[in-house]
């Protein structure tokens, strides 16, 4: 197969008219009818096989979720339901999307992915002094509203903001980052693998490239983590402190699970809680993969897991005067917890956390610039 | 004929192989008992007092008190743990217990189907007494409930519950439900609350709407105590002599009950902008529609007495102190009182006899059509076949299904690889996967190490490995 290398895979921007001739010899390729060598050989060649991210191959090469939160478990363990959805990705899709979230051609100078505001260090969530924290993108796929205040109940419409919002990418439109994307012939190629096209793509459209960065966010699922396999049976999952903690957590004593709602540790409400700064109602945030995720809040107000268990414990909003104090959920109020139950919290917190989990971060993107990750 | 034959010989094979019970007496843990346990199982508890909160997760479990010679076995929090019972596994049956003294409930169901929680004593605890939540399939009945800061039995977000011949009194609120549909309240005697009986449907949570309410049978008597409830608490605003609210609910019939000496009003039918400092919450219609108010014995209700005066007084400056004066203050706050109040908005309401009752803020009412409801349900429980419960025989199937299952499935790699490679490696050898599964080791990179079963014994063991060898 590996007949020679396509030139563009040396540094992109100065390779450009170098580019442009293997453009046209893909084209002469494809008016003759036979598949180019361009096309066929590429170092960027996509996964068939799912990525470590909670997903398993099924029978039809396309990668589901692994989550044991079915009928049958639930007839014999005490386990929250799961709003079953039929998520199947195309492993090649996520893998495109994957390399058009660290790469930094999306943005308008070129200087960030998606990847520095979403960090996978961070479980995908990331820390913007002045603004919002970046939501985390842990089971985005089970979101029925995307961004803090839930405006959208669209991922295409989610992934337009910050593409376009002058404080992230800055592009004027969708259509000058799909330029830039059409402008890089392993984009087109890749584009015309993922539909299983012999022929470079003429032109990659807004939706699809959606549909790739789409697949790649929604990958990022996990129901996998000490806490899951405690349920499912394996006492010995947890420890004697998280399961403590566990117990404290779905008490009404707390009500952490009223909102927090297992298997996916939310309950998609926009309320109040009172956190500092907060003006309006945000999205109850997963907390699957929490104890990755600090600084803690939509404004990253608190640094530690244990300063928000404080902050609950206190009464959250309601201790505290003013607009947040009166409007904050009648769910939350002084709990009264005592040190050692705060410990198990925390500990019980990081239960959450499945130590597994990875993304692999590419180590070049298409577009020949450095990818990015974090800030 | 034959398949009644079959169904008792599986119900008698089921509880051979999965019915063990486990006594504990005090002194022993009720807990240690639990672990132990598989689904199936009872647990028996002899009388005398435990300190214990419990925790059960594992699903067809039934907790059993003994009472001898008038000695109940009693779950004591003691005022420092928090919740007596908290059981996440469906077909949880939980009977004979005397409950109290608990921070938060006394007992709570969390997501599980098919739950009785029967002929309890429940008693001073800091939020619910009995508090089924997000479940399907729910029977409350002949239970005790008294010292609740919140509601006696708390509906939470369920469907299909019958809530029948329960007694409740000093409570802030006697039964409540919430945000739930399919729900008969039969049978009860409810009094001496805040308020008697709730019909809410409450902004900011996950289930939007409430509907199919049927409150039918009651006794609501004298509901005019003092509200404790917890600030910042919504039953905190609940107003004291309230017989029963309905709150924003849909489809709500009362029929039947005797419903006397509450000293605010009978039944109220309120929208959420009549109580102070509700939510709003765009998904949630706020407004009480399709309320039926058929034949019901109403006897002085909305006159008050001196105390009633003392205790209403109270609850205005601890309204006003916590959350200032409320919208619609007209509506809530000055009291208007008499059998039936309404709060002028909603749709589709009606009164069955409204010629002999003393009504408030009624116009907006109908008089109903028929004085009963001409086919009424028995109750709102459906089969229980068709929700998941364990029906399965064969030990084998259930320990494989219940164990596992969750981690290995058929054809793909869930958490552990797939049966399809355990059969290939362990042809014609069951014994190999006992060994295995009772000491693992770790075999495979980028697997997690699979935890040791050996807490299942030998013939669970045995009888999932071959019923493992030949899954297909």
């Amino acid at each position: 197969m590996a007949l020679f290398k396509p030139f563009d895979l040396v540094a992109g921007e100065l390779f450009r008219p170098m580019r442009t001739f293997s453009n046209i010899l893909v084209m002469i390729y494809a008016v003759a009818g036979i598949s180019s060598p361009l096309v066929a050989t590429n170092e960027f060649r996509l996964s068939n096989k799912c990525p470590n991210t909670g997903l398993y191959l099924d029978e039809q090469g396309l990668c589901r979720p692994i989550q044991p939160y079915s009928e049958t478990n639930y007839k014999f363990h005490g386990l929250w339901k799961l709003e079953q959805r039929d998520i199947k990705l195309d492993p090649r899709q996520i893998d495109l999307g994957r390399l058009l979230f660290f790469d930094p051609i999306l943005s308008k100078d070129q200087s960030m992915s998606c990847a520095t505001c979403h960090d996978p260090k961070k479980a995908f969530s990331g820390n913007r002094p002045g603004l919002r924290n970046s939501p985390g993108l842990i089971n985005l796929a089970y979101n029925p509203k995307f961004f803090w205040d839930g405006r959208t109940e669209s991922s295409a419409d989610q992934i337009k903001e910050p593409l376009t919002s002058p404080l992230e990418m800055a592009n004027e439109s969708v259509e000058s980052v799909t330029n830039r994307i059409n402008n890089i012939s392993i984009y087109r190629n890749l584009f015309a693998e993922v539909q299983q096209s012999k022929n470079q793509k003429s032109e990659i459209s807004w939706p699809e490239i959606v549909l790739a960065i789409d697949s790649f966010q929604k990958s990022l699922v996990t129901f996998t983590a000490p806490y899951d396999r405690y349920v499912l049976g394996d006492s010995a999952a947890m420890t004697e402190s998280q399961v403590r903690g566990l117990s404290l957590f779905r008490s009404f004593a707390t009500r952490c699970a009223e909102c927090h709602t297992p298997p996916l540790f939310t309950n998609h409400q926009i309320l109040t809680v009172g956190a500092p700064g907060e003006a309006r109602a945000f999205k109850v945030p997963t907390l699957r993969q929490i104890a990755k995720t600090a600084p803690y809040t939509h404004r990253g107000s608190f640094n530690s897991l244990s300063d928000v268990v404080k902050f609950y414990n206190e009464g959250g909003g309601r201790s505290r005067q003013g607009i947040s104090g009166r409007n904050t959920h009648w769910h939350v109020r002084p709990i009264g917890l005592s040190n050692s139950e705060e410990t198990d919290l925390v500990a019980f917190l990081n239960a959450l956390s499945d130590d597994s989990w990875r993304v692999e971060i590419p180590d070049k993107v298409p577009s020949g610039l450095l990818p990015r990750v974090g800030n | 004929m034959l398949r009644s034959l079959i169904s008792i010989a599986l119900m008698l094979i089921t509880s051979l192989a999965f019915g063990a019970e486990h006594r504990v007496a005090p002194g022993e843990k009720i807990q240690d008992a639990i672990t132990k346990a598989s689904p199936g199982d009872t647990l028996i508890l002899l009388p005398g007092i435990y300190h214990e909160g419990i925790v059960i997760d594992k699903a067809n479990i039934t907790i059993r008190g003994i009472i001898e010679k008038g000695s109940w076995p009693i779950l004591d929090g003691q005022g420092k743990l928090n919740d007596g019972i908290i059981a996440s596994g469906s077909g949880f049956t939980v009977e004979s217990l005397h409950i109290k003294n608990y921070k938060a409930n006394g007992v709570t169901t969390q997501a599980a189907d098919n739950v009785t929680i029967r002929h309890l004593i429940v008693e001073n605890t800091g939020i619910y007494g009995i508090y089924p939540t997000l479940g399907r399939n729910v029977l409350v009945e002949d239970n005790v409930t008294f010292g609740i800061a919140d509601a006696g039995i708390y509906i939470g977000m369920c469907q299909h519950t019958d809530v029948r011949r329960n007694e409740l009194y000093d409570n802030v609120a006697g039964i409540e439900s919430e945000n739930s549909h399919d729900v008969l309240i039969e049978n009860n005697y409810v009094y001496r609350n805040t308020s008697g009986i709730l019909a809410f449907t409450l902004p900011e949570l996950p289930k939007k709407t409430s509907g199919n309410i049927i409150i039918r049978n009651n006794l609501i008597a004298d509901n005019n105590i003092m509200n404790f409830g917890a600030k910042g608490a919504i039953v905190a605003s609940v107003p004291p002599g309230s017989g029963a609210i309905v709150l924003a609910a849909d489809d709500v019939i009362f029929e039947n009950n005797i419903i006397r000496d509450n000293s605010l009003a009978g039944i109220i039918v309120a929208h959420h902008g009549a109580i102070p400092n509700m939510a709003k919450d765009p998904e949630v219609e706020p407004n009480p529609d399709r309320v039926k108010i058929l034949n019901n014995l109403f006897i002085n209700n909305g006159t008050k007495k001196l105390g009633d005066l003392v205790i209403w007084t109270r609850y205005l400056l601890k309204q006003i102190m916590s959350s200032g004066i409320p919208e619609g203050a007209d509506e809530s706050i000055i009291p208007r009182g008499g059998d039936i109040v309404g709060t002028k908005v909603g749709t589709n309401l009606c009164i069955y006899n409204p010629e002999n009752l003393k009504l408030r803020d009624t116009e907006h009412f109908s008089k109903c059509a028929e004085s009963f409801q001409a086919n009424p349900p028995v109750t709102m429980i459906v089969d229980r076949a068709k929700l998941p419960v364990s029906t399965l025989a064969n030990l084998g199937e259930q320990t494989y299904s219940a164990i596992c299952a969750g981690c290995h499935a058929v054809n793909y790699r869930l958490i552990g690889p797939p049966v399809k490679e355990i059969q290939e490696k362990y042809k014609g050898n069951p014994q190999g996967i006992v060994n295995f599964a009772k000491a693992p080791v770790k075999v495979r990179d980028g697997y997690p190490q699979m935890p040791p079963q050996a807490y299942l014994g030998d013939e669970k063991l045995r009888a999932a490995a071959e019923y493992m060898l030949q899954k297909k």
